[in-house]
């Protein structure tokens, strides 16, 4: 498979001398071709800076993100807190990134309408989002990601703020949409069972800075079904990740207090 | 509503409970009627009290004096002229103002070179008192209105420009990455977003400066030769000649043209800021 991402050697701080923060590395991954690959790991590790490096928001601060592909931006991003525009419509923000990039406003439109349905918000193209549930503005927001058709998907813990059994209905809504067109996707994630269930890969990444420490492959088929949340193998996996997490928290939390 | 009863708190429904909508109904009914029935009640006062000379109807005239006094100001003595060059002032002084002010507010909240360089510089001239530009204002422009226009578009350029710069620089963070993980260019993020985003808190902005152009536009008439005319140079003219009447009928003018004003900015609000209405549909 083709190497889509691959970050060699990424170190990124934060601040000025005395108070400097080393948020990331040293990072070496590499992310192929149409993987789904969800990043885990405990809260600062630097799990969000990196994947804001992958989108081009910041740069590293040593080392280099290499992203194969033609296209000046290949990546879309969804964030944690939606960022939809109030002051733009349902179908407006879905159709941002087209406007963006100058696609024709009729064929925007449906384009933006096509990943609205699919996302079941298609009856509320012409709300506010102000009208809108937390949920439905995180369809909004994956809608909006989507229609730009990216080669490459970047997710920052795009259920953190949405209720359990959504959650749930949202991940497998994920699955559906990515399993038709099968783009390589980067999602951050505490959830180590969301982890699972959608990714082809998962890395667990240390406590800052962060480094990866496990890269483990998930067995199961695609496409995938939901159901396999309550195979065995499924709490096995889960619970070595949660293990490794553990171990990695606690030993963390030691060397904090050691100083 | 809580009793105590031996060791036990009971929670019952209040009357608002018990019937929220017939309560609602009622509170608002009186909300309405207390709007309007105390301007109201507070007039009857003041024209009985001028009736009966509680106080000098001289210093105090009843709103009755007031009115006769503004039907004879339009007639008698062109007050119609000194309202029309006083608004043509305001208006033009604003507009201006106000336009440099977004101007400035956005720009130096988008370019922190632009702003670094300028800040120091207008943060110096905000303190001072525009009154004292009158004369090299004067000197400059001549008379009567050019100066006056100009002063108002200043003092409102300082009112406009450091509430839009700081707007503009507080939006959110996560607003304009999403439109930079898309690529935006320059033009595109305002137009998309930081205009869109301070449009709320620019339209505050707006309305503050309105009434404050009222203020500066008859203090500076106020200040100018009566051959300069005006709403501030009535009123004035009139404190100094003993005119209660007319004094007070020109700060009811005065206070007409701001609400009329400030009711205009809102109107121009609504049309443009759709999004910001509280009738949308239901949540769900």
């Amino acid at each position: 498979m083709a190497a889509k991402i691959v970050a060699s050697q990424v170190m990124r701080y934060f601040g000025s001398k005395d108070d400097r923060v080393h948020a990331v590395g040293e990072l070496n991954l590499e992310i192929n071709d149409g993987e789904f690959v969800c990043i885990v790991g405990p809260s600062g590790c630097g799990k969000s800076t990196f994947l804001r490096i992958v989108g081009d928001l910041i740069r590293p601060s040593d080392g280099e993100v290499r992203i194969n592909s033609s296209k000046t931006r290949p990546a879309s991003m969804v964030f944690q807190d939606y960022s939809i525009y109030p002051w733009k419509r349902v179908i407006d923000n879905a159709r941002f990134g087209l406007d963006i990039a100058g696609v024709p406003k009729k064929e925007g439109n449906e384009r933006a309408l096509k990943y609205l349905g699919k996302l079941g918000l298609a009856d509320r193209a012409r709300s506010y989002p102000a009208t809108l549930s937390g949920g439905m503005k995180q369809r909004v927001a994956i809608a909006r990601a989507l229609a730009v058709e990216p080669e490459i998907l970047l997710m920052d813990e795009p259920f953190a703020a949405v209720d359990a059994q959504l959650r749930e209905i949202l991940q497998e809504e994920l699955l559906a949409l990515w399993q038709a067109d099968q783009r390589t996707v980067l999602f951050i994630t505490h959830s180590l069972d969301e982890a699972i269930l959608l990714a082809d890969r998962v890395l667990v990444m240390s406590a800052r800075p962060g480094r990866i420490i496990a890269d483990i492959k998930v067995p199961f088929a695609r496409p995938r079904d939901p159901s396999v949340r309550s195979s065995a193998e499924f709490a096995k996996l889960e619970g070595e990740l949660r293990e490794l997490l553990r171990n990695e928290v606690n030993s963390h939390l030691a060397s904090l207090e050691a100083k | 509503m809580a009793t105590e009863q031996k060791n036990a708190i009971v929670l019952t429904p209040t009357a608002a409970d018990r019937d929220p909508v017939k309560y609602n109904r009622r509170r608002r009914t009186t909300e309405v009627t207390l709007a309007i029935a105390v301007p109201v009640v507070l007039l009857v006062i003041l024209q009985i009290g001028a009736d009966q000379e509680w106080w000098s109807r001289i210093f105090y005239p009843s709103v009755t004096d007031v009115v006769r006094e503004l039907r004879s100001m339009f007639v008698e003595r062109d007050f119609a002229y000194d309202l029309w060059v006083t608004i043509r002032r305001l208006m033009l002084g604003y507009i201006f103002g106000s336009l440099v002010g977004l101007l400035f507010g956005f720009v130096l909240g988008l370019n922190r070179l632009t702003r670094k360089a300028l800040e120091p510089l207008l943060n110096a001239l905000y303190t001072v008192p525009k009154i004292a530009l009158l004369s090299p204002l004067l000197i400059a422009f001549g008379f009567y209105d050019k100066p006056i226009v100009v002063l108002i578009a200043i003092t409102v350029f300082f009112f406009v420009w450091v509430p839009t710069q700081s707007a503009v620089m507080s939006v959110q963070a996560s607003f304009r990455e999403a439109a930079t993980v898309f690529g935006v260019n320059r033009w595109q993020m305002f137009r998309h977003v930081m205009l869109p985003a301070t449009l709320p808190s620019i339209f505050v902005t707006l309305r503050v400066a309105i009434s404050v152009a009222i203020l500066t536009v008859i203090g500076v008439e106020f200040v100018f030769a009566p051959q300069a005319r005006g709403l501030g140079y009535i009123i004035n003219d009139a404190r100094s000649t003993l005119s209660s009447r007319v004094a007070w009928a020109g700060i009811l003018i005065a206070s007409v043209l701001g609400v009329t004003f400030t009711w205009i900015v809102r109107i121009a609000e609504r049309l443009l800021l759709p999004w910001n209405k509280e009738d949308q549909g239901s949540k769900d």
